[in-house]
């Protein structure tokens, strides 16, 4: 008496076999089977990239994303209105200006000629950009030289 | 696993290697379900052989999400079934049984045991739904969600028709009879 384990076995593991020689022709027809598809469409696997993208789902996800960042990006650059881009010929001029106008101003009335050197200096700074003229201490050493003179 | 899905990314490129792996690696396997599904060595060597077939010229859209002896199997047990409806053959007991032991010609593939020979005599006498099941578990390997998937039935319908199917081979292999037509 076989136990349904024992059953189990036999039925999972009987054994049987398989011709040699029949082995090869049948492998030979599957191999000439393969030739043959591989000559049908010889860039058949790379053509179809495209249908292979919507099987793989982190593929799909990457290109989703990928979409949406180039539609993001086209948005940003045609629909937004026109605004001072930093470095750009327009945003030095217009900070020059702004220092020009106010900020030197009020730095004058708050601290005299040193409030003005540092405001300055601080503006050319955030526009990392560099005064081609004197500094406002060297000019004024060189008036009080003149003067004194 | 691991190997497999190497083997079929390689076959996918036309790799001959690898697809003479898998036909070793799972021939005597498939061999094996397929005479115990058919009860006709002549059925399963060309369903055997049809499924290899099918498989190699449909490996560009082929994914492996389970495992290939499962997918292989089941494709197996699809032509089998294809087979039967062709036939429509309803042979007696005693003709499938000759039909395993006695149609042997001169360029045949397989030989089974006499072990085997026995096996297939009791599955035989299961209602086929059965000997599908306790096939595909224990010689196809696969899980009963799988073979409820195969069968259209939930997965307990599947896990029945296996204990119901398993006693019965036991029954008929010890000399016993039962019966449970489930």
């Amino acid at each position: 008496m076989r136990s349904l384990r024992e059953i189990e076995k036999s039925v999972a593991k009987a054994s049987l076999h398989s011709d040699d020689a029949a082995n090869q022709k049948v492998l030979n027809d599957l191999l000439t089977e393969l030739d043959q598809v591989q000559q049908g469409a010889p860039n058949g696997f790379r053509s179809k990239w495209s249908e292979s993208i919507g099987r793989r789902r982190l593929v799909k996800l990457a290109a989703a994303a990928a979409i949406l960042v180039i539609a993001a990006l086209l948005i940003d650059h045609y629909v937004r209105p026109e605004t001072v881009r930093p470095g750009s010929e327009l945003g030095t001029e217009a900070r020059v200006e702004t220092v020009n106008a106010i900020g030197l101003s009020l730095a004058y009335r708050r601290g005299g000629m040193e409030a003005v050197e540092q405001q300055y200096l601080k503006t050319f700074k955030n526009s990392k950009s560099r005064p081609t003229r004197l500094s406002v201490e060297e000019l004024l050493t060189e008036l009080t030289e003149n003067g004194d003179s | 696993m691991l190997e497999d899905k190497f083997l079929v990314w390689r076959m996918k490129r036309g790799s001959r290697e690898a697809l003479c792996r898998i036909y070793e690696k799972y021939r005597d396997d498939l061999l094996r379900l397929a005479i115990s599904l058919s009860s006709d060595t002549t059925t399963a060597e060309d369903a055997v052989q049809d499924a290899f077939a099918t498989f190699i010229r449909g490996r560009e859209r082929f994914e492996l999400t389970g495992s290939l002896k499962g997918y292989l199997a089941t494709c197996v047990a699809n032509r089998i079934r294809n087979a039967r409806r062709d036939r429509r053959s309803h042979a007696s007991l005693d003709e499938a049984r000759q039909m395993v032991s006695d149609s042997r010609r001169p360029d045949q593939w397989v030989v089974c045991s006499e072990e085997l020979e026995r096996i297939v005599a009791a599955l035989t006498r299961l209602p086929y739904e059965q000997r599908e099941v306790v096939t595909l578990r224990l010689q196809g390997g696969m899980k009963f969600r799988e073979i409820a998937e195969l069968q259209q039935v939930p997965t307990k319908t599947a896990l029945s028709r296996y204990r119901c199917g398993l006693q019965k081979v036991r029954s008929l292999l010890n000399g016993e009879v039962t019966r449970c037509d489930r």
